[in-house]
């Protein structure tokens, strides 16, 4: 049981980049309208998550320096600067998303209107980052968030035709030609982007501080990244996949959290959806946690605040104040009225900025002896670090211009 | 190509270069608790006009962190008064950040950290209890 | 004067000719009182072509990133503070003979 909760930072952090509301819907919308043709992208990105979560989770190991301190470090106050405002909206956003996505889940499993859950949603989302441990924190959500293998058991269960599926991996579009490449690039871009998330790392990094993991830990923040993110991304493939059996075929497309759960409910009955809620509940529960906690992680590492729930909170004042501050910010806009599935949608735009200015200190790092003494990145990591940087960089000049093309993929 | 230049003449200390090594550093106090990041250095002897040999050379006197961050990203002038320092007299190690031989509570740069824990954050329940 | 004041100056030579700017300046730690003396400066054709400073240190991975910036941060060099004849507002001015020496960290 140990070494299982010894997993619940990468399973948690994994959560935030590849099941929380924007991608449930996205690996669904996906599913229902490209088959299994983008999974590959899907696979890509979780290897260059994994690379770089790594990574990061070994500098905080050696060096006890936080994913943001190096940003700041390595490119200095204005670059850094351009990369803190960008990836706080990204943070913002999502977590005002995360927020609405709970309140849609339990809209869900209640049918209370889900304006009456957003104060809910927000305040326990507080509350559990002023009171509860790190590490209860972390396990409660992870092991939560599991339910969503229901996914995976329902992809069995609709006894699908396996090498239909497996063509569309291949790339045999199932679709006659209704969507334009401009759209398919879209979404290929809009989920390697969020596969790769900066929260994640700043997360994972933050996590690994949090958690006082040393020299020692090293092995365990490898399993931690090598079991987290794969999971993640088989969760998200799963829905993909059920979406892709029970949606595509009938033209069906999805747009809101309950059509998600069609082909659950479809392959498993009642039980299987109440599962899958679950699960609904704990990732974007978890996501919201992940989210708030980066949003404080990253200004305080810039700015050099005193951060970190091993703190007590007034130990951490401005670090509290700032997650505050954001919860309150994310729920007004939610009353609004607003759609928190679209706003994660833009929150691409601000990835291209955030993504190359986040994953290269970490490189340089890595590679730093001061930093790291002897566990220096190797050959290898470093050559796989470059072809990812090209395809984060190449990513994020094409993500605006095919945004406006493919009109956000609609 | 040129030839390739020469090494400096070599001193008998640790050579750290500002922006390198010192600029946009943590700042952790004598427990490890961060107190700020270095935003700029006060450097003392060292005026503009011209340089008389055999002056001693100038000397680093304070580290500089918070408003003067404005000034270093959108440009303009702090006015010196808002200079927020603490002594080069007060780093006790330099190694990947800077180590202060004093308590965090005890500097001036965390007056707002120290002013919202007593009067803001402190008073909501269980801001001042250790997580469970 | 603080850092930031001394940071991107240009910098002239003996008869005014502009030679770069002011990218970094060298310190010297005393091992026993931790004072830190000025050495000099360090001058680069433009302000962004020091970098991450892969210019002035050992480390040479990862190999594509270091070699690029390194070629980017080419022309820059070390001018010891005894060879500064005035600092001024508006630029730093060399004396006729001063030296150049390797940026590069010992």
């Amino acid at each position: 049981m140990k070494a299982v909760l010894g997993l619940a930072l990468g399973v948690l952090t994994a959560i935030g980049g590849f099941v929380d509301i924007g991608d449930l819907v996205t690996s669904s919308v996906v599913g229902s309208r490209f088959g299994l043709t983008l999974a590959w992208v899907i696979i890509i990105g979780v290897v260059g998550i994994c690379l770089f979560a790594q990574m990061s989770g070994r500098v905080a190991a050696i060096s006890g320096r936080a994913t943001f301190e190096i940003i700041r470090e390595r490119l200095g106050a204005r670059v850094g600067f351009a990369n803190l405002v960008a990836s706080f909206l990204i943070n913002l956003m999502t977590l005002t998303a995360e927020v609405g996505g709970i309140a849609l889940s339990l809209q869900l499993a209640t049918s209370l209107q889900p304006t009456l859950w957003i104060p809910v949603a927000a305040i326990a989302v507080w509350l559990v980052i002023w009171r509860v441990k790190f590490s209860i924190l972390e396990n409660v959500t992870g092991l939560l968030g599991l339910a969503l293998i229901v996914f995976a058991v329902a992809v069995f269960l609709l006894h699908p035709d396996w090498q239909s599926l497996g063509g569309q991996l291949l790339l045999q579009s199932p679709s006659q030609g209704s969507e334009t490449p401009a759209t398919y690039w879209y979404f290929a871009i809009a989920l390697f982007g969020s596969a790769m998330t900066p929260y994640e790392v700043f997360f994972f990094s933050s996590g690994a501080v949090e958690e006082h993991w040393t020299r020692k830990d090293l092995g365990q923040s490898r399993v931690n990244v090598l079991v987290g993110f794969p999971l993640g991304a088989l969760l998200s493939i799963a829905i993909s996949v059920t979406a892709a059996i029970v949606l595509l075929p009938h033209q069906i497309q999805v747009t809101s959290l309950s059509q998600v759960l069609l082909p659950v409910a479809q392959a498993g009955g009642t039980i299987a959806a109440i599962v899958a809620l679950l699960g609904f509940v704990a990732a974007t529960f978890g996501a919201a946690l992940e989210t708030t906690l980066s949003s404080g992680y990253s200004l305080a590492q810039y700015f050099g605040w005193s951060w970190g729930k091993f703190r007590r909170p007034a130990k951490a004042a401005r670090f509290h104040l700032t997650m505050i501050i954001c919860l309150v910010v994310g729920a007004g806009v939610l009353l609004t009225g607003v759609d928190p599935v679209q706003i994660t949608e833009y929150s691409v735009v601000f990835s291209a900025i955030a993504l190359p200015l986040t994953y290269l200190p970490i490189l340089i790092v890595a590679n730093d002896r001061d930093y790291m003494g002897d566990k220096v990145n190797g050959r290898v990591t470093n050559f796989f670090g470059l072809v990812f940087l090209v395809i984060i960089v190449i990513a994020s000049v094409a993500a605006i211009p095919l945004m406006i093309i493919s009109a956000a993929g609609s | 190509m040129t030839d390739p230049l020469p090494q400096a003449p070599s001193v008998d200390a640790r050579v750290v270069d500002a922006r390198l090594h010192l600029l946009d550093r943590q700042v952790l106090d004598v427990e490890g608790d961060p107190v700020a990041t270095v935003d700029d250095l006060e450097i003392a002897d060292l005026q503009y006009g011209e340089r008389l040999p055999d002056r001693p050379a100038p000397t680093i006197s304070a580290l500089i962190s918070g408003p003067i961050l404005t000034t270093r990203l959108f440009g303009g002038r702090t006015p010196p008064g808002r200079l927020q320092k603490i002594g080069w007299d007060l780093v006790a190690d330099l190694d990947i950040v800077f180590t202060l031989e004093v308590k965090s509570e005890s500097l001036e740069v965390t007056w707002f950290e120290r002013w919202l824990a007593s009067r803001v954050i402190g008073r909501i329940p269980g801001g001042d209890h250790d997580p469970e | 004067m603080i850092l930031s004041e001394l940071l991107q100056l240009p910098v002239l030579d003996a008869v005014g000719t502009r030679i770069g700017v002011v990218t970094d300046v060298r310190f010297a730690l005393d091992h026993d009182s931790g004072d830190a003396h000025m050495l000099g400066v360090l001058i680069g054709r433009r302000s962004r072509a020091t970098f991450l400073g892969y210019e002035r240190k050992t480390e040479t991975a990862p190999a594509l990133i270091a070699r690029f910036l390194r070629w980017r941060a080419r022309g820059s060099f070390l001018v010891l503070l005894d060879d500064v004849r005035s600092i001024e507002p508006d630029g730093v001015r060399l004396r006729t003979d001063y030296r150049r020496y390797s940026p590069e960290l010992p």
